[in-house]
């Protein structure tokens, strides 16, 4: 074996590791305190390992638990009303015949544009005058806002993939538009709109700063636990909760890549 | 259901501003397999899909069976159409396919599995109901978009270009099994092609189609022997050109040109039967002889066949050959113009031959129809 070889071989390995390190570190980092009971500096790992904090989180009288139950109704709401939205408007956009249309594409992409502080701040104060803040109904529809964009991108491109002619062939055959919706472009278009609540329901539980000004104190959703559980310190507490907001995160990977044709990402925004 | 008579009165269509059907009429008898011949653009698919209902008519009327359809929805017109991309829907089984217009026609389950058994088994599918249309092969999705179609029992069928995707070889089996099906079922059927073959063996009577007007209508004999003008003569592959002089007189004519040996007389067709040059639009001057490769012979040059009547000589040397199956494609040169015909066996390349056509061969158009037609199609 040469040198150079060697070192090359090194130079691999010593990458793989710093990318291995960069993704696995900080969630190997979580998981150890997760399970820890007592661990403090200068200690490389926990001195005491256990799995009381996690009785803690779960307890009924916990805040946890609340936050959980909270964070799973706020999501599946905001998905609710996100598909109530993003079905006609990825159906009228989808199919080309709207002026203005890629204004409209445009237009649900502006909430993003903004920094989310300034949007939300405001947001925040419109909410108020509305009598809004700390309603479950003000916190879905700032989750709304967050999640529309995807989900009306998505489901047009998913729309717009539907082929015409099998449309045609439906009302040929003697469906009315509406049957021609139900038994074919409705499920034709599916994937990617199932796609599309995956993607909300995942925005609206890791939402933080939309609940932060909306939703507090009334409203605690799991990002909040978990903010105000590291502020405090207490870090065993803020790892569980981070452990839980992955469990739909790694879900969803499994998801789209099951749901998600590649024709139908092909014509997201166009 | 037998078939319906379709009526078009005066039909319009345009997309945008540009015209695509200009004042098109035509009348189908019930049980008729018409063929509409165009090549691409010509306006033959807007004028299906204006009968199926997806085009919206500017003006003009459909009937079908004496009732005004022009304003009817797709749905209640009752045509079952295929398509070119046969649009099976690819989250549905196969008998789930054929038996969707069935269940919108609120039959019960037992009558649609009847029903979608039964025309299974009249387009060769039997066995394949629970198969995903995803799974099969053009040929038996051709058979599946067929099926849906006959299901509903239609008294009219479209087929827009129903072959195009299918290789030769099953093409060729699916013309006869379509036609067969067709006479058997006495469905009134309008076929949309560009395929003049397709068109000619198929259909009981051919419309041509040219920028969204009718050419010429008649029997695919009509159309491929005695064709009206000279655009219709190129697209039926009458595509030999000949410029000659022409002179008529009591039913006969007498034509010469550079390339010809002095002048010939040849008969006039009459309409009657009484075979002769093809030539609707008779005008003495210059004027264009069409014919196809294979209407022409050749032979060996010396043996003259100058005592022959009715037929037109002339004199020319092989300039290529290629093999086509049956006959050997011959370029023949004569004069300035080279001619494709059609022999038995290959002749040599540069051999003296002499080139005949029979009168009943020859369409006579005057040259300025004819330039006209060339640039069109240019």
């Amino acid at each position: 074996m040469s040198v150079s070889q060697v070192f090359g071989g090194v130079l691999r390995g010593l990458i793989l590791g710093l990318i291995a390190f960069a993704i696995f570190g900080p969630i190997a980092n979580m998981l150890l305190w997760t399970v820890a009971e007592v661990w403090y500096y200068p200690h490389k790992l926990p001195l005491e390992w256990g799995f009381s904090f996690w009785e803690r989180v779960f307890r009924p009288q916990g805040n946890a638990r609340l936050s959980l139950v909270n964070s799973i109704f706020i999501a599946l709401l905001t998905v609710v009303v996100s598909l109530a939205i993003a079905i006609p408007a990825g159906l009228a956009l989808g199919r080309g015949r709207l002026p203005f249309r890629s204004l409209f594409l445009l237009l649900f992409l502006l909430p993003q544009a903004f920094p989310s502080l300034a949007v939300h701040m405001n947001i925040a104060r419109i909410f108020y005058s509305l009598g809004l803040n700390g309603t479950y109904a003000g916190v879905v529809l700032v989750h709304t806002i967050q999640g529309l964009v995807f989900s009306v991108w998505i489901s047009t491109a998913a729309f717009a993939a539907v082929d015409r002619e099998l449309e045609e062939a439906a009302r040929n055959m003697g469906a009315g538009p509406f049957r021609v919706f139900q038994t074919v472009t409705l499920p034709l278009a599916l994937p990617g709109i199932l796609a599309s609540a995956i993607f909300v329901f995942l925005i609206s539980l890791d939402e933080f700063t939309g609940t932060y000004f909306v939703g507090v104190p009334d409203i605690t959703t799991l990002p909040l636990l978990l903010f105000t559980a590291s502020m405090e310190g207490n870090y065993q507490i803020a790892s569980i909760t981070a452990l839980i907001l992955l469990i739909p995160s790694i879900a969803f990977m499994l998801a789209v890549e099951k749901f998600l044709k590649a024709e139908v990402l092909a014509k997201v925004g166009t | 259901m037998p078939g319906l008579p379709v009526e078009l009165e005066a039909v319009d269509t345009y997309y945008g501003d540009l015209r695509i059907l200009k004042s098109i009429s035509l009348s189908i008898a019930g049980g008729e397999f018409t063929a509409l011949l165009g090549a691409s653009g010509c306006g033959k698919t807007t004028l299906l899909r204006a009968l199926a209902g997806f085009v919206p008519l500017r003006k003009g009327r459909i009937l079908i069976g004496g009732n005004d359809i022009s304003d009817l929805p797709p749905e209640k017109r009752g045509m079952a159409m295929m398509f070119q991309s046969y649009a099976l829907w690819p989250h549905m089984n196969v008998a789930r396919n054929i038996g969707y217009g069935l269940v919108l026609r609120r039959l019960n389950r037992k009558a649609v599995k009847r029903r979608v058994d039964e025309v299974m088994e009249l387009v060769g599918l039997e066995g394949f109901g629970e198969r995903r249309v995803t799974e099969l092969s053009g040929g038996q999705r051709q058979r599946v978009a067929l099926a849906r179609a006959l299901a509903i029992n239609p008294p009219i069928l479209l087929l827009d270009e129903p072959l195009s995707n299918l290789d030769a070889r099953i093409r060729h089996n699916m013309r006869l099994e379509i036609r067969s099906l067709q006479k058997r079922l006495g469905i009134t059927t309008i076929l949309v092609t560009h395929d003049q073959e397709e068109a000619l063996s198929m259909a009981d009577r051919v419309i041509i189609l040219d920028q969204g007007e009718i050419a010429q209508t008649g029997t695919p004999e009509d159309v491929y022997h005695r064709p009206v003008s000279p655009f219709v003569a190129h697209f039926v592959g009458a595509d030999n050109s000949l410029p000659v002089h022409a002179q008529f007189a009591n039913g006969t004519v007498t034509l010469s040109a550079p390339e010809l040996d002095g002048e010939t007389r040849l008969p006039l067709a009459d309409g009657n039967g009484n075979e002769g040059v093809n030539a609707p639009n008779p005008i003495d001057g210059p004027m264009v002889a069409l014919f196809h490769s294979e209407a022409a012979t050749l032979s060996a040059s010396g043996r003259s066949h100058r005592a022959e009547e009715s037929c037109l000589l002339a004199n020319g040397t092989v300039s290529q050959s290629s093999y086509l199956g049956k006959v050997y494609r011959h370029g023949v040169a004569i004069g300035a113009h080279e001619f494709l015909i059609d022999h038995h066996r290959r002749l040599k390349t540069g051999d003296d031959v002499q080139l005949r056509i029979e009168a009943a061969a020859l369409n006579l158009f005057p040259k300025s129809e004819s330039s006209a037609t060339a640039t069109q199609r240019g």
